[in-house]
């Protein structure tokens, strides 16, 4: 079995496939940008692009994944050595405290602005609002996705 | 030759220590004079932050390309201490801001200290400590470079020149000898007005890791050796079971373990993958001998603040003749247990080397205390554990103990392999130790202008800080001075009386964002608020008539200044209103209104302003930042957070049982830090204080509805 994480593709036949997307990433594939922070599905931590789609990872066997599906997590957000807008305004308001939910909010942010380039502050409320941030940031949250909106090509 | 890193053994003091021998002394006084004043001392001095050595060498080392490495003794949950620490050092040192790079200090490497990082106190007590370190520094290295080029030099931007043009980087100095005297006296250090950092609001040095996936927390720790493995340990179906009899490990899951380790107290298994190990140990069946099964009525009978075994914290007048009238007013608090839930689980990676030491990466919040109940654990000299905290994916005292280290530990020597052991959500909330659930009785009574004439406040909390120091020092103390944080009013009241009741509770409780700051702060203030409407007052006016001394002034100007950003008081009635608090939290005044809107009973908050004073600010958009992370705390406990028991289980296993606040539900916030020539105070926790007190004094302008209860519901 193959996965195809942001663009590039793994051999994880050995690997049992009843194991959730997360640990797979973080535990076999060494990408620990994807953060474990309930595995119910409640907080966000774990958000993961399939298909574009913003997916729990923490939830989703690996079983579960097409073979063509596209996987992109937040390792795949910088391109060609440029981060990504979403990146860039992040840093760029001093969002995170903690940073433990950060890659989820940012995963879920890009997702709004690829779908929806211009969101509206309740637009963005809206699609965030099941990413937790327990340091409580989510005002500069708000205001970095509205500034990368700006940054977006 | 470089100078290279000094692995030295070091003695340390436990902070919390100090409690004992400076009451011990005043015993012959009598105890209730005693507690009074141990109550005095740790309200207004605070908890003293911790010494942190004389050696720069342990602190500070120049690189390659002219960089200074600092060693960090606190450790970052996010506060942003490592940038405001790295702050106070390159200003004395004259680094510029790119050229510094921060590490984590760790038990056997770098300088240690001697408490930990707790109760917004390591900016207000490093403040001066390592600027003089610093400061100490530059002149060993300016004396030395000055002997070097055989003329005065000036430092500027990390490069000494001397007045015949040659020059020398602070790097090249520093390697000019191995051995390097302390002055004799300490170097004079810049005053605010030569201040190029301190004051300003620099990024966050690590902020661009955190948003591009680098490994730095516990979770993310992975042998860099050899394969890592991974632990799971038997957990008891409620907290403080104790193992009785393990039945069976033969099971199909545990065919595939690597280790089994069985032990009195403790059953763990390694294997290749988390799952595997996890399913094992689920397949095991053990017996449990179990506690009495809790519940919330058993925790909320030795909940009593009219108890006679309360220790009397501070007496001023005589409140209880003043309150011995038919005019007494009375009103009853409460608040609940909640849960620290930092959104990373613990975890901590544990690895023996060749020379017999343990390293272990964990997210404590003191890696001293860790690393002895580490060595215990495994039988192993304490100076043969290397603890390593890691960044902390949210720490808010919780991570005062790390149980995982221990476990983690205990597996990497039995098994001889790098162990990774991984808290689940669920594991979290069976086992966290929760803000204590607290009540509150208080009385007063006005004169005839309007005016408090008494007050007395008898609170009732479980265990904060007693949870974490001998029993003999907790019963001469007899407080938690913890629990009473923020439970002496900073208004000017002619006969005032403040008893705390000590209940000891059958669950674990202890260190949760502010300690007891924000119970007694809601009783305080939403108490203050309903005396202002007795007595006809405006409830800012009535808070500002009360002000008097240093504190109250700097308060006073505090809420006239957060009066004046909100506009108050707003607009009232028709489900509108806002509310205002405020509080000192040892050298931080903090005033805060909170706008509430009501909608088919919903508490909706559209807005919250604050206004600070924490003395000198190092980094404001830092600080800034902490002020808003407290209103959503704040407002999460004021709407959302309790725990609750039955038959021996907290209510919550997960989110689910226990959501958070989300963005949604955030408000919009306008935050002013006061300009300040005092030192440096806390910045981390006095925000949280005001928030659920100035919530439900909003909720009584729009509704008339005094609740006073948390959460709050309508």
């Amino acid at each position: 079995m193959q996965l195809n994480i942001n663009d590039k593709i793994y051999n994880i036949d050995q690997i049992d496939s009843n194991r959730k997307l997360l640990w797979v990433l973080r535990d076999e594939l060494g990408l620990i940008g994807t953060r474990y922070g309930c595995g119910a599905g409640f907080c966000g931590a774990c958000t993961v692009h399939i298909n574009g789609q913003p997916t729990r990872s923490c939830i989703i066997p690996v079983s579960a994944i097409a073979p063509d599906a596209r996987i992109r997590t937040v390792e795949g957000l910088a391109e060609n050595g440029n981060l990504h807008p979403v990146q860039q305004a992040f840093i760029e308001l001093q969002v995170p405290q903690c940073g433990w939910c950060m890659s989820g909010q940012m995963m879920s942010a890009t997702a709004l602005l690829e779908k929806d380039p211009n969101p509206s502050r309740e637009d963005i409320r809206s699609a965030m609002k099941s990413n937790y941030c327990r340091c409580g940031c989510y005002q500069r949250i708000a205001l970095a996705v509205e500034r990368a909106a700006k940054l977006m090509p | 030759m470089t100078k290279t890193w000094r692995l030295t053994r070091r003695k340390f003091l436990i902070g919390l220590g100090t409690l004992t021998g400076g009451v011990a002394v005043g015993l012959p006084l009598g105890l209730p004079y005693v507690r009074r004043q141990a109550f005095k001392f740790l309200a207004q001095g605070g908890i003293p932050a911790g010494s942190i050595g004389n050696d720069p060498l342990l602190w500070f080392q120049f690189t390659a390309d002219n960089l200074l490495n600092i060693h960090m003794t606190k450790v970052e949950m996010g506060q942003g201490v490592h940038t405001a620490l790295a702050q106070l050092a390159a200003e004395e040192l004259e680094v510029p801001w790119d050229n510094v790079r921060v590490h984590q200090a760790g038990t056997l490497r770098g300088p240690v200290d001697s408490f930990g990082t707790a109760a917004s106190a390591s900016i207000s007590g490093l403040y001066i400590p390592l600027r003089q370190l610093a400061a100490n520094y530059r002149m060993m290295l300016s004396t030395a470079a000055a002997e070097h080029l055989e003329t005065q030099v000036i430092l500027e931007n990390g490069v000494f020149t001397a007045s015949n043009a040659k020059t020398i980087t602070l790097e090249d100095t520093s390697k000019l000898s191995l051995e390097w005297q302390a002055p004799e006296e300490d170097a004079p250090l810049k005053s605010i007005s030569q201040f190029k950092l301190i004051g300003q609001s620099m990024p966050r040095v690590d902020v661009v890791s955190k948003l591009t996936a680098q490994p730095m927390y516990s979770y993310d720790m992975r042998s860099s050796n050899s394969t890592t493995y991974y632990g799971a340990i038997a957990r008891p179906p409620v907290a403080g079971a104790q193992i009785d009899r393990v039945n069976n490990t033969t099971t199909k899951a545990m065919s595939d373990i690597i280790s089994l380790v069985i032990r009195d107290d403790f059953v763990g298994v390694v294997a290749k993958t988390r799952e595997i190990a996890q399913d094992a140990i689920k397949s095991m069946n053990i017996d449990w001998t179990m506690p009495k099964l809790i519940n919330d009525s058993d925790i909320n009978a030795l909940l009593t603040p009219t108890s006679d075994n309360a220790a009397e914290l501070k007496r001023v007048g005589n409140s209880s003749s003043a309150l011995n009238s038919e005019a007494v007013i009375l009103s009853e608090y409460s608040t609940p247990m909640a849960s620290n839930a930092p959104l990373e689980p613990q975890s901590s990676l544990a690895e023996m080397d060749e020379d017999g030491v343990m390293h272990v990466r964990t997210p404590t919040q003191f890696p001293s205390q860790t690393r002895s109940t580490v060595a215990k654990a495994i039988g192993i000299d304490e100076n043969n554990v290397d603890v390593i905290p890691t960044h902390l994916g949210g720490g808010f005292g919780r991570r005062q103990r790390a149980e995982s280290a221990v476990e983690a530990a205990i597996l990497a020597i039995e098994s001889g392999l790098p162990v990774h052991v991984g808290w689940t959500r669920e594991d979290e909330f069976l086992f966290d130790r929760f803000r204590p659930p607290t009540k509150h009785r208080l009385k007063a009574v006005l004169n005839n202008k309007g005016q408090i004439d008494a007050l007395e406040h008898r609170q009732s909390s479980g265990d904060v800080i007693f949870t974490e120091i001998p029993a003999i020092a907790a019963s001469i103390a007899g407080s938690d001075f913890g629990a009473t944080r923020g439970i002496d009013p900073v208004y000017t009241i002619p006969n005032l009386s403040l008893y705390a009741h000590r209940a000891k509770l059958p669950v674990d409780t202890s260190s949760w964002r502010g300690l007891g700051l924000l119970a007694n702060t809601f009783a305080n203030e939403s108490f203050i608020d309903e005396l202002a409407h007795l007595a006809d007052e405006d409830p800012l006016q009535f808070r500002l008539d009360h002000l008097s001394g240093e504190f109250g002034n700097l308060l006073r100007t505090a809420l006239e200044r957060v009066a004046d950003m909100a506009q108050w008081p707003g607009k009232t009635g028709d489900g509108v209103g806002m509310g205002i608090a405020c509080c000192r939290d040892y050298g931080t005044v903090i005033a805060e209104i909170v706008q509430v809107k009501i909608v088919d009973n919903n508490i909706l908050v559209p807005k919250v302003w604050a206004v600070m004073d924490a003395g000198l600010v190092v980094n404001p958009d830092g600080a800034t930042n902490q002020v808003q992370g407290n209103i959503i705390w704040g407002l999460g406990s004021a709407l959302k957070e309790a725990i609750h028991f039955e038959n021996g289980k907290p209510s919550a296993s997960n989110f689910g049982d226990y959501p958070l606040l989300r963005m949604d539900e955030a408000p919009d916030m306008e935050v002013t830090l006061l300009p300040s020539d005092r030192p440096p105070q806390g910045v981390g926790e006095p925000a949280i204080g005001p928030i659920p007190a100035a919530l439900a004094n909003a909720i009584f302008a729009a509704t008339g509805k005094r609740i006073r209860k948390l959460p709050l519901t309508i």
